[in-house]
């Protein structure tokens, strides 16, 4: 059996020939670099390095430190945030809405580039899967820790009426996160057969075990390879429609309450756009971070970035689309609290942010991904690190200034978080990165049986050169199919 | 005018103006007398009536005076009554009173007259036991979707009374709690179907393993 070596040293054995099928590789794939792609995708499951655990630790921290801020919340109830009766709604639904929106962009992105056979996404599909069932287990957490008395939760489901959007909210959220584990779980099948068979005995026994169990048995036989064809077709196809239903039914949370700031029509598609715009920055981070800390330059080039850095461009104007439509047809018609929240948010206490989301969260980008001179991996990352906290920004607005709008002729309040509340936060974005850590530790971050049988190396393009961060590769002929 | 006159003077028209206002005010304390009449027993969110009858203290009817109806209210560290409904005595002194039913329970009316510059005020209290469960508040407006917040015999009314025709669709209306949410619950049925036949495939996948290996 042919060996390599891992990047901490360890013998990976070679392939089992039936694990991930050769006779099916892209045209392009030698052994030689098929066998390099195996030992970079399963490098990070047979190696952890000290700093590995150093991060985990730090991150630990921090979630112990929300965890002490959230029992303080528990104990004192919500009169330690900023939350008051006018502003019920703050930082705690904005990261909601935030997290569920980054979620969107994964499974439905993955999905939507699955159907259209786009072969340059098959090695970004993984990342961005992870992305939405992290995203939305975090994200689920939010309307707990929103509620002052978590103890009454079962009141939902109690007391729950049909009627109630929040009630829809919960199916649609519990049936995503499903559908999203089981369509992370497919592709994962044949990979989990590769690490079953390449990682010897140097690994841990209950990492086998695991792997052996997960793998279902895979050989790749051609009776396996058409039932997984079959299930991931189905979720692919399954999974669009819910993951377009979620955001939409977060968008009525808000849209179906009789307040001035929702009271629109365009806020179904206005959330799923900006679920996507989020979503596909949130990814163009991670592909980053990933392909520097595990050196997946070779699998993760230029044209990644480049043709996510296009569809981040394409949701900057739709964004704009979007917005314009609402400040006009409610300008126009001006109803009786329109006048104070744009004032609210245009000259008021919301300028700064306003300003911050439309010049950093749209305008910046826009002009990024306008210019190819600008259009580098370190330029994209930029784009896509100013929407992630524009957009996290503009549901800050959203919440917040539509609350701020009086429901009766009393004067508005202002809400400023309190320590509680950014401590809370600060360890969702932990948990968050905990998670992602946790997971590219336990399964390979690229689809590597995707990559072999589907895309190849990039013909035509020197890879590692190529990707080198700040210099541009050739563009695509053909984009989407490339 | 001597100082005896000017005197005799001052003292009367001090004794006047005592007197007046005494007078006036003892013509107001008039005595009045109230009495109500309400159903004993009532059902949750019907509609009742109180009969009130204003009198003065020969028993003559008392026209046109404004009687309040209260009921006592408690919410959150406060209490006091309320008023739910107003009348007008007719001729005959009596008003009607239409009130809504909106708690369970014994519930205490109370009928009160606040009084004029000629009558007295006066009170009178009648219990009313009120039996029955549900929701009093009915969402009007927006959008009617059967199965989330109308009835589906809706669909099936003459002229959108919103009321179901169970002459058309006998039973319909019973069966309704059970219907309630059926378009949510269709949605998610389809979806999760398609989930379970995910399971299945992957029951094959590790079946066609052991068909491989055998």
């Amino acid at each position: 059996m042919e060996a390599v070596t891992g990047a901490g040293g360890h013998a990976i054995p070679a392939a089992r020939p039936h694990a991930v099928d050769g006779a099916h590789a892209a045209p392009g794939v030698t052994p030689a670099w098929r066998a390099r792609l195996e030992e970079r995708g399963l490098a990070p499951l047979a190696r952890t390095g000290a700093r590995y655990w150093l991060w985990i630790g730090f991150l630990l921290a921090v979630i112990g430190w929300a965890l002490h801020a959230y029992v303080t919340q528990l104990e004192n109830g919500l009169i330690v945030t900023g939350l008051r009766d006018r502003i019920s709604w703050g930082v705690y639904i904005a990261s909601f809405v935030f997290f569920i929106g980054i979620s969107h962009a994964g499974t439905l992105l993955s999905a939507i580039l699955r159907v259209t056979r786009a072969r340059w996404q098959m090695s970004v599909t993984r990342m961005a899967e992870f992305i939405t069932v992290v995203a939305l287990m975090v994200g689920a957490l939010f309307p707990f820790i929103d509620m002052g008395r978590v103890d009454r939760i079962l009141n939902l489901v109690q007391f729950g009426r049909w009627q109630s959007p929040l009630l829809w909210d919960i199916f649609a959220i519990t049936t995503y996160l499903t559908g999203s584990t089981l369509y992370l779980y497919l592709p994962l099948i044949p990979d989990f057969a590769l690490a079953r068979d390449r990682l010897g005995p140097t690994a841990p026994a209950w990492r086998r075990a695991t792997y052996r169990l997960a793998a279902l048995g895979w050989r790749g036989t051609p009776a396996q390879r058409r039932l997984l064809d079959r299930a991931m077709t189905v979720m692919m196809c399954v999974i669009i429609p819910v993951a377009v239903s979620v955001h939409t039914v977060v968008s009525w949370i808000f849209s179906m309450t009789l307040r001035v700031a929702f009271n629109t029509t365009v806020f179904g598609p206005y959330f799923v756009a900006g679920a996507i715009f989020s979503g596909v920055a949130a990814i163009i981070l991670l592909m980053a971070v990933l392909r520097k800390l595990l050196h997946l330059e070779e699998y993760i080039t230029h044209k990644q970035f480049l043709f996510l850095g296009y569809l981040l461009g394409a949701f900057t104007l739709i964004m704009t689309y979007f917005n314009l439509t609402e400040y006009v047809t409610h300008g126009y018609k001006m109803e009786a609290g329109v006048a104070f929240h744009f004032t609210q948010l245009m000259v008021g206490p919301f300028e700064p942010l306003f300003l911050f989301y439309w010049i950093c969260g749209i305008g910046i980008p826009g002009l990024i991904m306008l210019f190819p001179r600008t259009r580098t991996i370190a330029g994209i990352v930029t784009a896509a690190g100013l929407v992630v906290v524009a957009m996290w920004v503009e549901r800050f607005l959203l919440v917040v200034a539509g609350f701020r709008v009086p429901l009766m002729a009393y004067e508005p309040s202002d809400y400023a978080p309190t320590w509680v509340e950014w401590s809370i936060l600060a360890g969702a974005f932990a948990l968050f990165a905990l998670l992602i850590s946790v997971f590219a530790k336990l399964f390979p971050v690229i689809s590597i049986w995707e990559v072999v049988e589907h895309r190849g190396p990039e013909l035509g393009e020197a890879a590692p050169a190529a990707a080198a961060p700040g210099r541009r590769a050739p563009l695509p002929q053909r984009a989407g199919r490339a | 005018m001597s100082n005896r006159t000017f005197a005799g003077a001052v003292l009367l028209a001090l004794l006047l103006l005592v007197a007046l206002p005494l007078a006036a005010l003892a013509a107001g304390s008039e005595p009045t007398s109230l009495t109500i009449a309400v159903p004993p027993s009532a059902s949750l969110g019907q509609v009742a009536l109180a009969r009130v009858t204003l009198t003065d203290a020969t028993g003559q009817p008392i026209p046109k005076a404004t009687i309040l109806l209260t009921a006592p209210l408690s919410f959150l560290q406060g209490s006091g009554d309320v008023v739910i409904a107003d009348a007008t005595t007719d001729a005959k002194g009596v008003a009607i009173a239409e009130f809504d039913i909106r708690t369970e329970g014994a519930l205490a009316i109370k009928a009160v007259f606040a009084g004029d510059e000629r009558y007295a005020a006066s009170s009178a209290s009648a219990t009313v036991s009120i039996a029955g469960d549900g929701q009093l508040y009915a969402q009007a407006a927006g959008v009617q979707l059967p199965g989330l917040n109308t009835s589906p015999g809706a669909i099936f009314s003459p002229a959108g009374s919103g009321q179901a025709n169970v002459g058309v669709l006998p039973g319909l209306a019973a069966l309704w709690p059970a219907l309630s949410g059926w378009p949510i619950a269709l949605a998610l049925m389809t979806i999760w179907s398609f989930y379970a036949m995910v399971a299945g495939l992957l029951f094959r996948i590790g079946a066609a393993a052991n068909e491989a290996e055998a």
